[in-house]
Order: C-alpha cells, then sequence, then structure tokens
C-alpha cells in the first residue's frame, strides 16, 4: 500500500464515521494522532564551562556538546501508521464493544442453564441527569466476527 | 490495496451499527459491565453461589448498573449487586461503580469492588462508604478505542497506593503500549487486551481474578 492510497483510504473511513454518527470516534483518533509518535533520540548534552572568563573577567558562558542521552521525542504519524491506527480504533469501538455485549447474558446468568437477566446501564451526571439504556444485543456473531477480521487485515495491509 | 475490502468494511459497519454505540460512553459502559461478568465467572469457578440483590432488597429479575460514580445507598434506581457465596464463608457483594473510601480517608470511584456483605449492609444501613480496607478486591476499568493515554497508568499507581496495592486491578481492551510498560514496572495486577476475541489474555484474567476468591475460602 503506497502513502497516498493509506491517506485516501483514511479520508473514507473518517467520511464514514461521520455517516454511521461515530463523529466521537474520530475525534478521539485525531487526538491521538496530533500528540504524534513516541520516539527516543539519542541527543549530545550540551556541557557549560563555568571558569571561562571574558576580557572584562566576567564568567563567560560557553556551551559545547558533551556525551550522547537517550531522549524521547515525537514525529507525526505516517499515512499508514494512522490509517492503522484508526483501522484498530474502529474495531475496538463497533465489534469488539458488540461482542462484549453479546457475552454479558451468558456471563451474568445466576446459574446454568437459567434465563439471562435484562440489563440496564445507568450513568449519572455530577448535575444529577440520569441516561439509561438497556444492553442490546441484536448484531449477528457471524458479521461482527468478519468485520473484526477485516479491520485486521486492513491495519495489517497498512503496517506493510 | 484492495477496494473490495474497504467496501465490505463500509457495508458491514452499516449492518452492524446499533445506536447506543453512536455515544464515545458506549465502550466504557459496556466494558465495565463485562469485567463484572467476568468476575462473577472466576467467582463461579471456585465454586460460588451468585444470586442478586437491588439495593432496596428485591431483585425483580432487571439488573439496573451504574456505570458512573454513585453511592453504594443510592436508591436513585434500583441499582443491583451480586451476592457471592462461598462455602463456609461469610458472604460477599459485587459491586459496580460505587465510592469507596481510601487509606488516606479521600473516596474515589472503584469501577467493580468486591466486599464483605457485612460491609454493604451496613453502608445502606447508614448511608456511609465502604472501605477500601475492607474490600476484597477492586478492578479499573478503561476502555479505549486508541492506545491510553499514559496518565490512565499514572493515576492508577495512586489510586492503588490508596486502596492498597494488593487487592487492586487495572483492565484495558487496548494491547500493552506504553501503559503496560509503566504498569510492568508498578503494578502486581494489571490485564491487557480484554475484548471477548482475546481468548487467551480473557482466560488468564479470570484465572487471576480466582485468586483472590481461592485465598478467601481459607478462614
Amino acid at each position: 500500500m503506497t502513502d497516498h492510497e493509506a491517506a485516501l483510504a483514511f479520508e473514507q473511513f473518517s467520511a464514514l464515521l461521520d455517516r454511521e454518527h461515530l463523529n466521537w470516534l474520530r475525534t478521539q483518533v485525531e487526538a491521538h494522532l496530533r500528540l504524534g509518535k513516541p520516539e527516543q533520540r539519542e541527543v549530545a548534552v550540551l556541557e557549560e564551562d563555568v571558569d571561562r572568563r571574558d576580557l572584562f573577567g566576567l564568567p563567560a558562558r560557553r556551551r559545547h556538546p558533551g556525551p550522547k542521552a537517550s531522549f524521547l521525542g515525537t514525529i507525526e504519524y505516517t499515512p499508514k501508521e494512522r490509517l492503522q491506527i484508526l483501522a484498530m480504533a474502529i474495531a475496538h469501538a463497533v465489534p469488539h464493544v458488540l461482542e462484549m455485549a453479546n457475552a454479558i447474558p451468558e456471563l451474568l446468568h445466576p446459574r446454568q442453564g437459567e434465563p439471562a437477566a435484562r440489563v440496564i446501564v445507568v450513568r449519572e451526571s455530577e448535575t444529577g441527569e440520569v441516561e439509561e439504556k438497556t444492553l442490546q444485543t441484536a448484531a449477528s456473531a457471524e458479521k461482527l466476527a468478519r468485520l473484526r477480521e477485516l479491520l485486521g487485515r486492513l491495519a495489517s495491509e497498512a503496517a506493510k | 490495496m484492495s477496494q473490495a475490502l474497504i467496501a465490505e468494511i463500509q457495508q458491514l459497519l452499516g449492518q452492524v451499527m446499533i445506536p447506543s454505540l453512536t455515544s464515545a460512553a458506549a465502550g466504557d459502559d459496556i466494558f465495565e459491565v463485562y469485567v463484572f461478568g467476568l468476575l462473577l465467572e472466576a467467582a463461579r469457578r471456585e465454586g460460588a453461589n451468585l444470586q442478586y440483590e437491588n439495593v432496596s432488597g428485591g431483585f425483580s429479575g432487571t439488573c439496573t448498573f451504574r456505570t458512573s460514580p454513585g453511592r453504594i445507598w443510592s436508591q436513585t434506581r434500583p441499582y443491583t449487586h451480586a451476592i457471592i457465596v462461598l462455602p463456609n464463608r461469610p458472604p460477599l457483594e459485587a459491586h459496580l461503580g460505587i465510592m469507596l473510601q481510601g487509606v488516606s480517608g479521600v473516596l474515589h470511584e472503584a469501577d467493580v469492588a468486591v466486599l464483605p456483605r457485612s460491609e454493604g449492609a451496613a453502608c445502606r444501613i447508614n448511608n456511609v462508604e465502604p472501605r477500601a480496607s475492607s474490600a476484597l478486591l477492586t478492578i479499573e476499568c478503561k476502555y479505549y478505542a486508541t492506545p491510553l493515554p499514559l496518565g490512565m497508568g499514572r493515576s492508577f499507581i495512586g489510586l492503588r497506593a490508596d486502596f492498597g496495592r494488593r487487592k487492586v486491578f487495572f483492565a484495558m481492551n487496548q494491547p500493552p503500549g506504553t501503559v503496560g510498560t509503566l504498569l510492568k514496572k508498578h503494578v502486581e495486577h494489571w490485564e491487557h487486551s480484554i475484548v471477548p476475541a482475546s481468548v487467551m489474555d480473557v482466560g488468564r484474567f479470570i484465572g487471576n481474578l480466582q485468586t483472590p476468591f481461592k485465598d478467601f475460602k481459607i478462614p
């Protein structure tokens, strides 16, 4: 995959996220990309000569490169890395979440063979507002597994 | 790259999307309930009997879980906790999203917490918060679509100091990354890649959650 193809695919998926009302995911990915990719660099530490004096007898601070040490910096992600991060983010935001939702009724059953309980998730805000949602488990397991696999393949292709 | 691959992803995304996924909190909320389920599975594997109870005492068959910080005694909704009974041992309670008092006296949120039932009952009667020192274990849950910010690891290290370092677990959906490098150095119980597709990681997590129950079974 070329950088140009990766950049185009990134744009296509960003637009898709907006269409599917997953704008929050695009924002989260962009925020992560803005932070940059951490990179260790060997940098010469500057040393100062404190004993030197200038013509007027005042301290003449001169810096010169000393021994090298390892520092942490950041560089921009490449278009392929950006696409890889976006593909993995979609995998975590959609198929992985839905697969967890599908697994929950089985995990919550009190005893083997008993019907799974209905699950309501409640989020209380600091201002006292209450948001309530019933857990939905509608998506087909095969489609979710296929979507997860394809997103993994896309991320692998971008990593090449 | 194959345009067919992109087209199939786009088509499948449209087919599996449900309205509740369009909120940024959806992953977080479902992850906490999922981890709570894994905890119950660990208790079950240690031979526990499980039942549910709402804050007011009964249980109607609907589990109502709070995924934001709240009070164990709050009756805003019929919040549900699990009762875990291990043979010949005092009963325990597993809760989601409750405040616990750390050793410093400060209140912190515990995403998942297991307490002696006596502690839970006393707190519900008296409208006070449980003490972290009495908890069997707590779990901090982090669900992120992108790699976790390092600050998540740093704040967990602080929480661990206030809750008791041997009883706190950290569970995240993402692979280890830089947070993993930090936690590996400073934390005993931390788990990564906790999603149903990572069978090995989930299996190890359940096994590690069994240990506190195994120890609790010995008087």
